[in-house]
């Protein structure tokens, strides 16, 4: 029978994560699922699940949808990485994820041996200031007249240039270089 | 339109309840238009009319999206150094950073020397008052011993005035009439009587005696006035 879909859409595809396992052997131990949000990434991003615990009974039966709510603790590889056991029960009542069939799975280890890491974003030690805030600094006389790059403590995805090093990246005051300089046609 | 902006009463339940604020209603000042809330409150469900209404998504083009995240990966990043730096500056200047202390120092230790110059000047100045004083008192004193010797010499003066004054008194006093010659003086002043009355005419001529009239005496022995008590 067709049917309409109405109301607003997202950008998720596929299920529950709890919708999966509950029909898994040992909740789906050992399998491997991909969230289809990740799969824009040229790397390999999916889940192996370590332990899944849905919560089939939260107490109010028909109260709220089912398959929402449960601990589950999964081997992340993200973009190329592998990130260890993570807890993602926060984001397992998405749609989004999608069970890997047995023999496709190949295809994802052997992706994650075989692909290019991601590239680190090298950083500049240091970056002008902006003109007025130079003004200032000459002015009254601060301890630095430029601005020093300081990460995170742990930034999976960039860092900042050793001594002597070429950033790949490129910090000034203005517009800097697009990435997309069809967009600037005929503005600048 | 929501049928409540008439009334300002909406139907909930069985309760009739004012969702309006009862001042922006019910203000009515002469030539004041109340202001009134337009907008449905976030408790009413959706409209009627715009229940099945489903607005478009948003598409932002993958050229653009990435443009823009590279110009907020950017803005952000120089945001957090700026922030940073002025953090630093702050705590660097703060009253309990290094600087603050240092030139908190400096300010102490100036104002250490300050305090002892201010002292060896008052030593100074001192030293110049006592001077200045001793001479004044020797001055004022000085001038006390000549006051002293003045007043000496004034009432030297005033003695010897006032003993010459006992003296003619003394010597007036021998006049006195005695108990004993009074007798003697009442019978000589009423043989000698005095007569002060005098008459005085137009041309200055001095008629002595109560009784005494101007044929009684020569035209010639006529006593006239001082010239002195006619001008």
């Amino acid at each position: 029978m067709p049917y309409v879909l109405i109301g607003r859409t997202h950008s998720f595809y596929g299920k529950r994560l709890w919708e999966l396992v509950g029909h898994l052997k040992e909740f789906g131990a050992g399998r491997l699922v991909v969230r289809s949000r990740f799969e824009r990434y040229p790397e390999p991003c999916y889940f192996r699940i370590v332990s899944a615990r849905p919560n089939f009974d939260n107490g109010r039966p028909h109260k709220d949808e089912d398959n929402m709510e449960g601990k589950v603790l999964v081997e992340k590889i993200f973009r190329g990485k592998n990130y260890g056991v993570v807890d993602i029960s926060d984001s397992a009542y998405k749609t989004d994820f999608r069970l890997i069939h047995k023999h496709e799975e190949t295809k994802y280890l052997r992706a994650l041996q075989t692909c290019t890491p991601r590239q680190i974003n090298i950083l500049p030690r240091t970056v002008e200031m902006p003109t007025l805030l130079k003004m200032v600094a000459e002015r009254e006389g601060h301890e630095r007249t430029v601005l020093t790059m300081k990460t995170s403590t742990n930034p999976c995805n960039a860092r900042v240039a050793e001594e002597g090093e070429q950033p790949n990246v490129n910090i000034s005051v203005g517009l800097g270089t697009p990435v997309s300089p069809q967009l600037y046609k005929g503005v600048i | 339109m929501f049928s409540a902006v008439k009334s300002n009463v909406v139907n909930v339940g069985r309760v009739n309840r004012l969702w309006l604020p009862l001042n922006d209603v019910t203000v009515t000042l002469a030539g004041v238009q109340s202001v009134r809330r337009t907008r449905k409150p976030l408790w009413l469900p959706p409209a009627k009319s715009k229940m099945f209404k489903i607005p478009p998504r948003k598409y932002i083009p993958e050229e653009e999206s990435r443009e823009l995240l590279r110009l907020y990966n950017n803005y952000r990043t120089q945001m957090k150094m700026i922030r940073r730096h002025l953090k630093n500056e702050v705590q660097r200047t703060a009253a309990t950073s290094e600087l603050a202390l240092q030139q908190a120092a400096e300010e102490e230790a100036e104002h250490q020397a300050l305090m002892e110059y201010n002292l060896q000047e008052n030593l100074r100045v001192a030293a110049l008052r006592g001077k200045r004083v001793q001479k004044e008192f020797e001055a004022e004193m000085a001038r006390v011993e000549a006051t002293k010797k003045y007043q000496e010499e004034k009432a030297l003066l005033a003695e010897e005035e006032a003993m010459r004054i006992i003296t003619e008194t003394q010597e007036f006093a021998k006049s006195f009439i005695k108990r004993e010659d009074l007798e003697q003086a009442i019978e000589a002043a009423i043989a000698n009587p005095v007569d002060y009355n005098f008459a005085v005419d137009n041309e200055g001529h001095v008629f002595r005696g109560r009784l005494t009239k101007p044929q009684d005496t020569d035209e010639k022995d006529w006593e006239k006035l001082p010239a002195t008590a006619m001008q």
